[in-house]
């Protein structure tokens, strides 16, 4: 994906990140129904693990290249993972009361 | 720089901050809808393991997973098309822009379209807002998803329209890409909504 001039990729990144998404869905959908197979505890928190990083890495490719995030301003970036931050605070921070409380 | 910036459709940003204020706007809208969504999420989360048996209306009897798959791609695809739109725009093809944007508007048509056949069937089987704490965690996480959903369709359609007319050229690309930010947005609170609450089993 080296083609990109100054602001925003080519078509053909734009193409090749769909087909990113596309082939990431597809293989989370996979392991949904091979759910079964995760009886055990430890291999049942493998499996969410790796659903978790299969939906991070498809955020984090919408993100940084259909939202430009890889060429604008570095201001956007950090706009952006401050309202990212105060949300994972909130949630953890609600998780943790909901638990103990 | 400037060339650069000419090559993008971008406008120069004479702004305090040297960088466009409409695009700072939109990524601090966005990063508070990140707290929105990520509170509504967390909701459901907290409340899931007491959805296990709700009497034939909880998410492992009425959630249908091929079904939301499908509409994950409609979504995804929504984004490839929008990007190939503005992308088009760019390169100062605004007929191939307008042709990109309807058929983003289409898919996102298409998504509501399903989506609400989904909460109708729902319906059907006897779950509405207020009948358990499955039917309220999960109707206001997705019915906020769905409007969001549909103030960008009418966004998208507003563009085409303005582009009809000429208002929309390869200069002012940029309103063009702050409209993409809210869309690309939408899709990936949607790829969050689709793992944690259709994809990650809790036992």
């Amino acid at each position: 994906m080296a083609e990109e001039h100054a602001h925003h990729p080519s078509d053909r990144t734009y193409l090749k990140v769909g087909s990113l998404l596309f082939i990431l869905t597809a293989v989370e959908i996979a392991l949904y129904f091979v759910e079964d197979a995760f009886e055990s505890e430890w291999s049942l928190y493998l499996l969410i693990a790796a659903l978790i990083i299969l939906s991070s890495f498809k955020f984090i490719l919408v993100v940084m290249y259909y939202m430009h995030l890889k060429w604008d301003d570095r201001m956007f970036s950090w706009f952006f993972l401050a309202g990212m931050f105060v949300a994972a605070a909130i949630i953890l921070a609600m998780m943790a009361m909901y638990r103990y409380y | 720089m400037a060339a650069a910036d000419q090559h993008s459709g971008h406008e120069g940003h004479h702004t305090t901050t040297g960088i466009s204020h409409n695009k700072l706007l939109m990524w601090s809208f966005l990063a508070s809808d990140c707290m929105f969504f990520g509170s509504l999420i967390m909701m459901y989360m907290v409340y899931r393991p007491e959805m296990t048996d709700l009497g034939g209306l909880g998410p492992n009897d009425l959630l249908d997973i091929p079904f939301s798959s499908l509409m994950t791609f409609v979504l995804l695809m929504s984004s490839l098309a929008f990007v190939l739109g503005l992308s088009s725009l760019q390169r100062g093809n605004e007929a191939g822009m307008r042709i990109w944007l309807t058929t983003t508007a289409l898919l996102g048509l298409l998504f509501l379209g399903g989506e609400s056949f989904e909460y109708m069937k729902f319906y059907g089987e006897g779950l509405s807002i207020g009948e358990n704490i499955f039917g309220t965690a999960y109707f206001v996480t997705t019915g906020f998803h769905k409007i969001h959903v549909g103030i960008g369709v009418i966004w998208l359609l507003g563009i085409v329209a303005m582009s009809y007319r000429g208002r929309v050229p390869k200069e002012r690309s940029e309103m063009v890409e702050i409209a993409g930010l809210y869309w690309h947005f939408v899709d990936i609170v949607w790829i969050v909504i689709f793992t944690f609450i259709f994809l990650v089993p809790y036992r």
